[in-house]
């Protein structure tokens, strides 16, 4: 019970307490203990035994003296009595009567109200006593006063017994109002929070529609600019077959682009509701006959069988041209999915007061599931990947809503020849005809977007035999170097031949099944893939071309129109080597192709040679296929491998941009200033002048050479040494003594141990070491501060290190730093100052030597550098 | 005569230019960085900005960016002086807004000639006012 009470104020938290264990203690005792409750049963009884052998004589005055006496009736003090005590006992009998009166009114609702009676009874009680001491002023009826005290006092008494005990559920039910009170308004609350939700989500939709509105119209202007002069160009007459193919494939495209613009911008006015019916009295066989005609020569050309049939004239009051447009919508869905030589019906008839349109193909059909879900927006037949037909997919969710716009309804089933069967049932009378347009009954169909339909449809124009893009027909002579594309869209796979055709061979495939049998046929070099193809997906292609042994390290580049972060991560996990979003530029594909086949022949290349010089290898690869666990260590290898050698590659570019950089950088002055002496009349002291900066540069210049040479010889073993007993701690001294005038910012600190013996080297190569590392310490401690240099013997070999106070290494570019040309990947900014080639040297020079190289650096705090070479 | 700030950080080439630029008696004012050219540039509202890419801190293409921010310098016309010699790297000068891109080494005369090209819409427009928002519409 105490725990339930929660107060806020102390002092009266301890008062309640106080209050519950006395209530409790009261009423322990009661329920509790028999003793108690006989002892008060006896008291009554005693106190009513007492009143019965008086109550003949309770009314007698006999004996007594008015109590006015007593106040020597004066007459003030009278008054003073018997105004005060009939005032309080009217007061009293007031206030009984209200909470009695309260007790009735709400006796259902009001808790405890047995305590109310008690409660009142004892006020009455007590408004009794001073009625009877007004009374007792005149007529000395002391028994009776008394008794009727003794009354009030029993009714006192037990309401203040039955009092305590209830405080505690008092409190409870307090504790309970507050409760409801909290949870009462915590809920207004979340009402008001799901009201603000609410309004805002309303609003984002708003803004969503408006910017889906904003953006399809402004696309719009710019393909109308792009549409406008092509067909200008198209006309004129003096271009070659190959411009004029061209220009075609741009126009078919921006036609395409201008009728998806035109979808959305719909599908938008649908959504904000702003798509206003334009109703007047048309005839539908006329405007379906209309838009049946756009398709009649599409459907010649694919040997399609097209029927229009039913009535020759329907008349309703309809919106003509959102009803062209649903039949258009129809057509073409028609026409998209209908295989060549099959069959289109399309069929008027009039049930009623509804016009009934039906369409039926005998293409794939629709799955009885998938029914509703055809009519969503963005929906299409497949699953995302896969996609078989171009399109947004919003044709079928534009008809639905168009029709729903006349108050008609569309549904789909199936053809009894197999194919789709689409249904729309429009109301003659769609709406009433507020003000009946004039006649539209001779309203030509729409030619512009109708034209857009077709541009959808339309198959992409063959190319002549020659150039066909597809199997190895069209292969390129020349190279030996052989590009597989594989891309469903005809008109892309001929850009990326055109691409590629000048140095590479070139195969193409449709989708993802024809890529990956021409892949195991061809053995490419590299492929190219797409990812939205028929049948089966760019993903997948690549997940089944990986799992083939056969085409193992064959690079794969995906194009893509998604620019998609985690489609991205999740290709190159499962094995793209390359991610090009669409739209790209040729130059970056020509790049990055090059620059993987040039992998995938190295890779080949070298693993010609493992296996040709060493026999032993052989035999261990052999053994390595016939297990397959130890195969698949083999296979990371080959990973592993090929990620050295992209990063020898990333080393490689890096290379020829910091030398190229470096190279011009000191030429620009060589030859700047060579200028000048040249051509200007200058004074001897600036002649003297330009030829030094001229030195410094062609020094510059020649150092860097020496390096490179320096840097490529150690790599490649042919490094002689002159190795003698060399004393470092001298060398160390000599080598500071030249770098004093580069560096009066810094204090040198040697610790070295004096009784170093000597060790075992190439004197001047040491010498570089230390020279190299004092320079870095410098270089990197800009501020200036305290230059540590130390030796020490250790376990047979000399250790020297060199600590700076500069600006550290951050821990994950501490192996970086002795690796040649790396440094350029390392800031976002295009910064490079210097080869960078010391550290790599000085790791270079002490591996000769047998030694050992390592770093220790805090950032901020500085780096320590350390070497081993071994004793004499 | 026209205000040029040149941002450099080889000592050097820092040198020659100012040589070759005073020789044609510009004013020069010469920054080590990029963050130091900015400034200056702010500061002097010059005619022309000259720039390396290659720089500690700043590198000239992110000069360049802060500048085309700028509403009140975005019309002045930065020539790049770079050693940086790819075609992919010229192309990128020019997604900067580079008026001019002068591949190191260069001869004191192609960099006058790259010097003169871009100053020209500028030295129209002084002959017409000193209104910026004018600049480069009245050229024909």
């Amino acid at each position: 019970m105490k725990a339930r009470c929660t107060q806020k104020s102390p002092s009266r938290s301890l008062l309640r307490e106080m209050f519950m264990e006395l209530g409790h203690v009261v009423q322990q005792s009661i329920a509790d203990s028999w003793l108690v409750r006989i002892s008060l049963a006896t008291m009554v009884f005693i106190i009513f035994s007492f009143i019965f052998t008086r109550l003949i004589n309770v009314l007698t005055t006999e004996g007594f003296g008015p109590h006015g006496a007593c106040l020597l009736w004066l007459p003030g003090l009278i008054t003073l009595y018997v105004g005060s005590d009939t005032l309080i006992g009217l007061a009293y009998v007031s206030i009984s009567a209200t909470l009695i009166y309260l007790v009735y009114k709400t006796r259902r609702t009001i808790p405890f109200q047995w305590v109310f009676v008690a409660f009142g009874i004892f006020i009455i009680a007590c408004g009794t006593t001073h009625f009877l001491d007004v009374w007792t002023l005149w007529v000395p009826t002391y028994w009776l006063s008394g008794t009727v005290k003794l009354l009030t006092a029993l009714a006192s008494v037990t309401t203040a017994l039955a009092l305590p005990p209830l405080v505690p559920k008092v409190l409870d039910l307090i504790q309970l109002a507050s409760v409801s009170d909290e949870r009462k308004r915590r809920l207004e609350q979340a009402h008001n929070e799901l009201e603000v939700l609410y309004e805002k989500s309303q609003n984002l939709d708003r803004l969503k529609t408006t910017f889906f509105t904003n953006v399809s119209h402004d696309l719009r202007t710019p393909l109308t600019l792009i549409l406008g002069p092509i067909d200008a160009l198209l006309t004129a007459q003096q271009l070659t077959e190959q411009q004029r193919r061209t220009l075609g494939v741009v126009q078919r495209n921006a036609l395409t682009l201008l009728k998806r613009v035109n979808d959305l911008l719909i599908v938008a006015q649908l959504e904000a509701g702003q798509m206003a019916l334009n109703i007047t009295e048309i005839d539908l066989a006329r405007l379906l006959q209309g838009c049946a005609a756009h398709f009649e020569i599409l459907a010649q050309d694919r040997q399609i069988t097209f029927t229009v049939e039913g009535l020759t004239s329907v008349l309703a009051y309809l919106d003509a041209e959102k009803f062209q447009h649903i039949c258009l919508n129809l057509l073409s869905n028609a026409f998209k999915f209908v295989p060549d030589g099959g069959r289109v019906r399309c069929v008027l008839s009039q049930e009623g007061e509804w016009g009934i349109i039906t369409v039926q193909d005998n293409g794939p059909g629709i799955r009885s599931e998938l029914r509703q879900a055809i009519f969503e927006r963005f929906w299409q037949g497949e699953d995302n990947l896969t996609r078989r037909f171009e399109g947004t997919g919003l044709g079928l969710a534009i008809v639905k809503e168009l029709v729903e716009l006349h108050n008609g309804i569309s549904t789909v089933g199936n053809a009894p020849e197999g194919g789709a069967l689409f249904t729309v049932k429009l109301p003659l009378d769609a709406v009433t005809p507020a003000c009946s347009q004039p006649s539209l009954l001779q309203s030509p169909v729409n030619e512009e977007q109708a034209a857009l339909f077709l541009t959808d449809l339309s198959p992409v124009p063959k190319y002549e035999a020659d150039s066909v893009p597809t199997g190895q027909s069209g292969l390129k002579e020349g190279s030996q170097t052989l590009v597989l594309v594989v891309d469903d869209h005809q008109e892309m796979a001929r850009f990326l031949v055109d691409i590629l055709a000048p140095e590479y061979r070139v195969a193409v495939a449709g989708d993802g099944l024809d890529g990956l049998e021409k892949a195991l046929t061809l053995q490419p070099d590299l492929i190219l893939c797409d990812i939205m193809m028929p049948h089966m997906s760019g993903e997948q292609f690549i997940t089944q071309v990986r799992a083939h042994s056969a085409l193992d390290g064959i690079p794969i580049i995906v194009l893509s129109a998604r620019a998609d972060d985690a489609l991205r991560i999740q290709l190159l996990c499962e094995g793209a080597s390359e991610y090009l979003v669409k739209p790209f530029f040729p130059e970056e594909l020509r790049a990055k192709a090059a620059t993987l086949i040039a992998m995938k022949l190295t890779r080949q290349v070298l693993q010609q040679e493992v296996t040709t010089q060493d026999q032993n290898l052989v035999i261990l690869a052999r053994e390595v296929t016939l297990r397959k666990r130890e195969s698949q260590q083999a296979l990371e290898e080959l990973r592993r491998v090929n990620k050295q050698l992209i990063h020898a590659s990333q080393v490689q570019r890096n290379f020829v941009a910091i030398v190229s950089h470096e190279c011009r950088t000191s030429l620009a002055s060589v030859q700047g200033f060579a200028e000048l002496m040249r051509d200007e009349m200058l004074s001897p002291e600036e002649m003297k002048e330009f030829a030094a900066d001229i030195f410094i540069e062609a020094k510059r210049l020649g150092r860097m050479l020496t390096d490179l040479l320096d840097l490529e010889r150690m790599k490649s073993g042919r490094m002689q040494l002159i190795r003698e007993p060399v004393k470092l701690n001298a060398l160390i001294r000599e080598v500071l003594e030249h770098l004093r005038p580069i560096s009066s910012q810094h204090t040198f600190n040697l610790q070295l141990d004096e009784a170093l013996p000597d060790c075992q080297g190439d004197k001047d190569k040491l010498a570089q070491v230390v020279t190299n590392l004092l320079s870095n310490a410098i270089k990197y401690s800009p501020d200036g501060g305290e230059i540590v240099v130390g030796s020490q013997l250790e376990q047979e070999m000399v250790r020297v290190w060199v600590q700076d106070h500069g600006i550290g290494i951050p821990p994950e570019s501490l192996e970086e730093v002795f690796i040649p040309y790396s440094r350029i990947e390392a800031g976002t900014t295009r910064y490079i100052k210097g080869t960078g080639l010391g550290l790599s040297i000085v790791r270079q020079v002490i591996q000769i030597h047998g030694g050992h190289i390592w770093v220790e650096s805090s950032l901020g705090q500085g780096s320590r550098f350390h070497f081993t070479v071994p004793l004499a | 005569m026209a205000k040029i700030v040149f941002c450099e950080d080889e000592k050097l080439l820092q040198k020659l230019i100012c040589r070759i630029l005073r020789s044609m008696s510009h004013e020069v004012y010469v920054a080590s960085n990029g963050l130091a050219g900015l400034v200056l540039i702010e500061h002097e509202h010059p005619d022309l900005i000259l720039t390396d890419i290659s720089m500690p801190g700043c590198d000239g293409f992110q000069l360049a960016d802060a500048v085309k921010a700028q509403p009140y310098l975005a019309s002045i016309p930065i020539v790049f002086v770079t050693a940086f010699a790819q075609r992919y790297d010229v192309e990128e000068g020019a997604r900067h807004g580079a008026a001019g891109y002068l591949v190191k080494p260069f001869s004191a005369a192609e960099l006058r000639a790259m010097i003169e090209t871009a100053l020209i819409p500028h030295g129209e427009c002084d002959v017409g006012g000193k209104d910026e928002s004018t600049l480069y519409t009245e050229k024909p």
